[in-house]
């Protein structure tokens, strides 16, 4: 093993990741003069290499060639991470993180979500409020650019600075109608998709790929929207291919920095710093944290309470597919749109009846209209031949498809751990995911299903066959939190209302592991907020000299 | 860029004035998908054995007023499948097998296969349909010929739904 290179000198504050947290808290803290370290696991995705605009009749050819898309995805063998029962982690290292290729579901939370521990006593409460994150939701969706409407609701908060919502396709104006008629609002969804020139960022051509990452950067990504203007005020560093062990501790028990390993040359570095900002993603970054042992802190820096690691939480979600008998036979419009759906249903069901389970639902409607993926459907027809052709021509503009998401409550044992025995290439121990869902969950499924079903039911759907019950695999959300969870009270939570922790006042943590709750919303538009309230925070504590 | 792509990228810009310009200018493309008009040629299976499964292919998808599985090249899909994995080869290689000892009227066994449950005739009607529909309905004949897709292109405005009943 080759000796450790450290470098002498020390920076302002060194960031771990360059996704939406790293990114937010780089572009925050650098327009404010202070010097940034960032450290990223991996390279700039090269956006003219995307494969956007690749048919899928050229898929196959240009694979044959040797050609390649971005590779995203961290492969699990380079960096393995146990889970029992199965839990699919996805990590994208790399410039911006999971923000080239995310979902751009863009929901504020409400006080519904930030209340909800208070008002049912689950585990703990939020340390903040709407009120507290308000103005920074304002604050992030004029930055990077949110299309939406202006059909807030209780659970769904609005917004002043909403760029203009697509149009809704066939099936999505069905749904909505058929919702109606069943006393359940459906909105205009709300998306980091720039709809129209927005801060230098040109708008979305509607091409549908957004999956395959953008190649006009029309959606919100870290690397284009923060990292580049970031980079422009001189204050940034940033170290590719830089894969964090450790968060380094001084004898006055503060971080000093961290360890980090060269990914592609495997050598060992310590870089110094006087404030330390981890968002390497929340099971990464928790990973990170409980590896950070010392005598101080013999369980992982900041863990005197014993809760990091402990409370991931996520959501549960599955789909449910039918075929409008209006839509059968119409002529095949272009309906990509901003790629994945233009409508949401926000959560209802807090209102009327009391249920039998805590917390609540949302849903999503990707794939809808004529869609190419239409193989997964298509295999399910009966019979073959002419007959069959005709059949799937007739319904390929038909399709209506729900997707459910509801809030899976923080537990206790559904954690990350380290394991000592399982090391990976730089002798660091690996993640262990230990998950599952409850009872609360599957009560709230049935409730799910029926609302999906009785959704579709009232657009006279005929609903592909399902099995009630049925979940996609944890994890697939791809919206893990709660690991380095915020509250009140330094013996239940690791982190302040500011994402400082509780222990050790010169580390934020700023990812989806800060939240004390997952509730049924995506998370990155509140990540984003959260992250620059926290770095707004910090550059004040710094500027007064007390971090 | 290839020739189709031009031109469909053309097609949109002709259709607007407005595509941004700071969307062309910040697009950039990847490399060109390789060009080859030649015909096709078997990989795995002998030329015979792809002929074959030609015909079989068509028998799900077969060519109507549009182009069928066969048009579409969807056997020589298959063969590549195989030429590439090992699993598919050997799985394609008994699908076959199994097909031709029972062929003697293809109407009639398809006919029977498709509509038994739990018996090998299933198992490799199973793999002959799901495998032609997951082809063909990515080729340009399936996908944009037969199904009238024309979409993963550039407009300036999308216009949702044009159904005046669905306003």
């Amino acid at each position: 093993m080759s000796q450790v290179r450290k470098s002498p000198e020390v920076h302002d504050v060194l960031i771990i990741g360059s996704g939406a947290a790293g990114g937010m808290a780089a572009w925050n803290l650098t327009r404010k003069g202070i010097k940034v370290m960032m450290l990223d696991a991996g390279e700039k995705f090269n956006r003219g290499g995307f494969w956007s605009h690749v048919k899928p009749w050229e898929t196959q050819k240009k694979l044959d060639a040797g050609q390649k898309p971005p590779q995203f995805y961290v492969d699990n063998n380079e960096q393995p991470y146990h889970s029992d029962p199965y839990f699919y982690l996805v990590r994208v290292w790399g410039r911006g993180g999971r923000t080239n290729v995310w979902g751009r579901v863009a929901l504020r939370y409400a006080d519904l979500d930030f209340a909800a521990g208070a008002k049912d006593g689950w585990e703990i409460d939020w340390p903040i409020r709407y009120k507290d994150v308000a103005p920074y939701y304002d604050q992030v969706e004029q930055l990077i650019g949110v299309c939406g409407g202006d059909d807030d609701q209780d659970s769904l908060p609005g917004s002043k600075f909403h760029l203009p919502p697509p149009a809704p396709r066939c099936g999505e104006r069905l749904l909505q109608r058929a919702a109606k008629s069943v006393g359940i609002s459906v909105v205009a969804q709300r998306k980091a998709v720039v709809t129209k020139e927005h801060n230098g960022h040109g708008p979305c051509h509607y091409c549908g790929a957004c999956g395959k990452g953008c190649d006009v950067g029309a959606f919100f990504n870290s690397s284009d929207y923060l990292l580049e203007p970031a980079f422009k005020t001189g204050n940034l560093q940033l170290v590719d291919n830089a894969v964090v062990g450790r968060v380094l501790v001084g004898p006055d028990g503060l971080a000093k920095g961290v360890q980090y390993f060269d990914r592609k040359t495997g050598q060992e570095h310590e870089v110094l710093a006087k404030r330390v900002i981890v968002g390497a993603a929340c099971v990464d970054s928790t990973r990170i944290l409980l590896n950070s042992k010392s005598e101080k802190y013999p369980n992982g820096i900041g863990n005197s309470s014993d809760v990091i690691g402990r409370y991931l939480c996520e959501q549960v979600r599955f789909h449910m597919y039918g075929f409008a008998p209006e839509l059968l036979g119409a002529k095949t419009q272009n309906d990509d749109g901003i790629g994945g759906e233009h409508i949401y249903m926000p959560r209802f069901n807090h209102r009327g009846p009391k249920r039998d389970y805590l917390r609540g639902y949302g849903s999503q409607f990707w794939n809808i209209g004529a869609q190419p993926g239409l193989a997964s459907w298509a295999r399910q027809r009966p019979g073959y031949g002419a007959t069959l052709k005709q059949d799937i021509k007739q319904r390929f503009p038909a399709l209506l498809a729900m997707h459910p998401y509801g809030e899976v409550l923080p537990y206790k044992d559904n954690r990350v751990v380290v394991d000592p025995k399982k090391v990976d290439r730089y002798g660091l121990p690996i993640a262990k995911i230990e998950y599952k869902i409850r009872e609360n969950e599957r009560k709230m499924l049935n409730d799910m299903y029926d609302t999906a079903e009785q959704v579709l039911r009232a657009a006279k759907a005929e609903i592909l066959p399902f099995e009630r019950g049925a979940i996609d695999v944890a994890g697939s959300a791809i919206h893990e939190h709660g690991t380095v969870r915020m509250g009140r009270d330094p013996k239940r939570s690791a982190l302040n209302g500011y994402c400082q922790m509780h222990d050790v006042k010169n580390v934020f943590v700023v990812d989806g592991a800060a939240f004390t709750t997952a509730s049924e919303k995506n998370p990155t538009l509140t990540i984003l907020a959260l992250t620059w309230r926290a770095t707004d925070y910090l550059a004040e504590q710094i500027r007064k000299g007390e971090v | 860029m290839d020739m189709s792509d031009r031109r469909d990228a053309l097609k949109g810009l002709a259709s607007l004035t407005v595509l941004p310009v700071l969307a062309q200018q910040a697009h950039q493309h990847s490399d060109a998908t390789p060009q080859d008009n030649s015909a096709p040629k078997a990989k795995f299976f002998s030329e015979a054995e792809v002929k074959e499964l030609g015909e079989w292919v068509d028998l799900i998808i077969p060519r109507t007023t549009t182009p069928g599985a066969r048009d579409a090249n969807v056997h020589y899909l298959i063969d590549g499948l195989c030429h590439r994995t090992p699993a598919a080869a050997k799985a394609w290689r008994e699908t076959l097998g199994w097909l031709r000892k029972h062929s003697t009227n293809r109407d009639a066994l398809l006919a029977r296969i498709s509509t038994e449950q739990k018996t090998a005739g299933a198992k490799h009607f199973k793999r002959l349909k799901d495998t032609t529909i997951e082809q063909y309905y990515t080729t340009r004949e399936g996908l944009q010929t037969e199904l009238g897709w024309n979409a993963n292109t550039y407009v300036a405005v999308f216009q949702g739904c044009t159904h005046p009943e669905h306003s």
